[in-house]
């Protein structure tokens, strides 16, 4: 029996079955063989403990690295003022590519395609009426002939006297038709958040206007939930979601 | 990132070159300590957590505990530091809240429940051992660490660091193992 073998099989993980007893049966009659055999576990282990050190050391230069990256890439001449130019420049020009090839979406187009302007739905203007001389009847002459200005105007007039749901609704799409489209957020959140009859309607106008303002996320966000509630433009939601995504 | 992991294999991280070492270290290290962060560790203790789940690691892929990559490399090193996490706070005898439960740590996840996690502190004999193992050449050194460490057979290290035959390998291995007892019965009787 090779004695050396047994050993030389133990430490690459290579013992048989067979071998094994052999070498169980050794460690207890054998005092060389024991004594061989500790010295060698010994030496793994010690190796094993350098070698852990030596890695260690190794992983706490990466750390030093890591968190020395800001300071070794700036170097200390004027060439630092440069560079940082540079850098804001590039930053600036890669961003704005980014921006405008990379996320591949035209905003604007999408607003477009999608945007209708939302029919006078609350009160109806006939010729009978035309002696009515209301703020509500004026607002909503001045939105169904897009004089938008003055639809604000009115609206807003109104809302403070008589603030409800289609009110606000009005004015937000007001705003949007305007281009002021953080006010145009801001009440169609209003309108979304009272969960009344105009809320579905509300969420695919706020999506449209967060598209138009370049928000993808948030439109991301407010076409799900409209997609969710599935009571209004399911189907356009899901399409404009897809090209969003 | 991820692609790049995907691609390394067992055999990669035994040869264990710098730059891979170095790879694995950044590509998992955010999400470690994004995942550490909810026990409450400093950041410090939280770093110090992740490069000693990364050795045990690469212990383990050493000493052939790990046979295979059957997860990405960041579930074992989430598998150990979970581990480690724990035993520090059993240690540091922190308050444990309702949010994880201490007596689940033993059986540790199955992937890793073969693994060494102890980095046993060294015997006496084994410090001499050690100082007289770094007073050795450096050839020896190198094939002994092949060797005991590394898993190498004789004919790998016979390729690895082209020795003309498997028997010169053996008999430098075997003068080795002499020349560090000499040196420690040297030092012991003198």
């Amino acid at each position: 029996m090779d004695k050396e073998l047994l050993l030389y099989n133990y430490f690459s993980n290579q013992l048989t079955v067979q071998e094994e007893q052999q070498f169980n049966e050794l460690m207890k009659t054998d005092m060389d063989f024991k004594k061989q055999f500790d010295f060698e576990n010994n030496l793994k282990q010690v190796i094993r403990d350098k070698e852990s050190d030596n890695l260690k050391a190794k992983l706490i230069g990466f750390e030093k690295e890591i968190n020395d990256v800001p300071v070794k890439t700036i170097p200390r001449t004027n060439y630092r003022k440069w560079a940082m130019a540079a850098s804001v420049a590039l930053l600036i020009g890669l961003g704005w590519l980014g921006y405008n090839n990379f996320s591949g979406t035209d905003y604007n187009a999408l607003y477009n395609d999608n945007f209708q302007d939302y029919p006078n739905t609350v009160y109806a203007i006939t010729r009978g009426a035309e002696t009515d001389s209301s703020f509500e009847r004026a607002a909503y002459v001045a939105y169904e002939t897009n004089d938008n200005t003055k639809a604000i105007e009115l609206f807003t007039e109104l809302k403070e006297t008589y603030d409800s749901e289609n009110v606000s609704f009005y004015l937000a799409q007001s705003y949007l038709k305007n281009n002021q489209l953080g006010e145009a957020i801001s009440l169609f959140n209003e309108v979304v958040e009272e969960r009344g009859e105009f809320a579905p309607q509300a969420l695919w106008y706020l999506s449209l206007s967060y598209i138009k303002d370049k928000q993808k996320q948030n439109a991301i966000e407010s076409l799900k939930l409209l997609i969710a509630d599935a009571r209004y433009k399911k189907t356009e939601a899901e399409s404009l979601l897809d090209e969003l995504e | 990132m991820e692609n790049i992991q995907a691609e390394i294999t067992l055999e990669d991280l035994r040869k264990g070159s710098d730059h891979l070492l170095k790879q694995v270290y950044e590509s998992n290290r955010l999400k470690f300590l994004n995942f550490a962060r909810r026990y409450n560790l400093s950041e410090e203790e939280n770093i110090d957590i992740y490069q000693d789940a990364y050795v045990i690691f690469y212990n383990n892929v050493m000493s052939g505990k790990l046979e295979s990559l059957s997860s990405s490399i960041s579930t074992y090193l989430f598998s150990i530091g979970k581990y480690l996490i724990f035993d520090k706070m059993r240690k540091n005898k922190k308050v444990v809240t309702g949010d994880y439960d201490l007596s689940r740590v033993e059986d540790t996840d199955e992937k890793v429940n073969t693994f060494d996690m102890e980095s046993q502190s060294l015997t006496t004999e084994q410090v001499l051992l050690k100082t007289h193992f770094g007073s050795l050449g450096d050839k020896c050194q190198e094939l002994l660490t092949l060797f005991y460490y590394r898993g190498f057979t004789i004919q790998e290290i016979m390729e690895a660091k082209n020795y003309n035959s498997e028997n010169v390998v053996k008999s430098a291995k075997s003068r080795c193992l002499k020349t560090l007892k000499e040196k420690i019965q040297t030092n012991t009787y003198s």
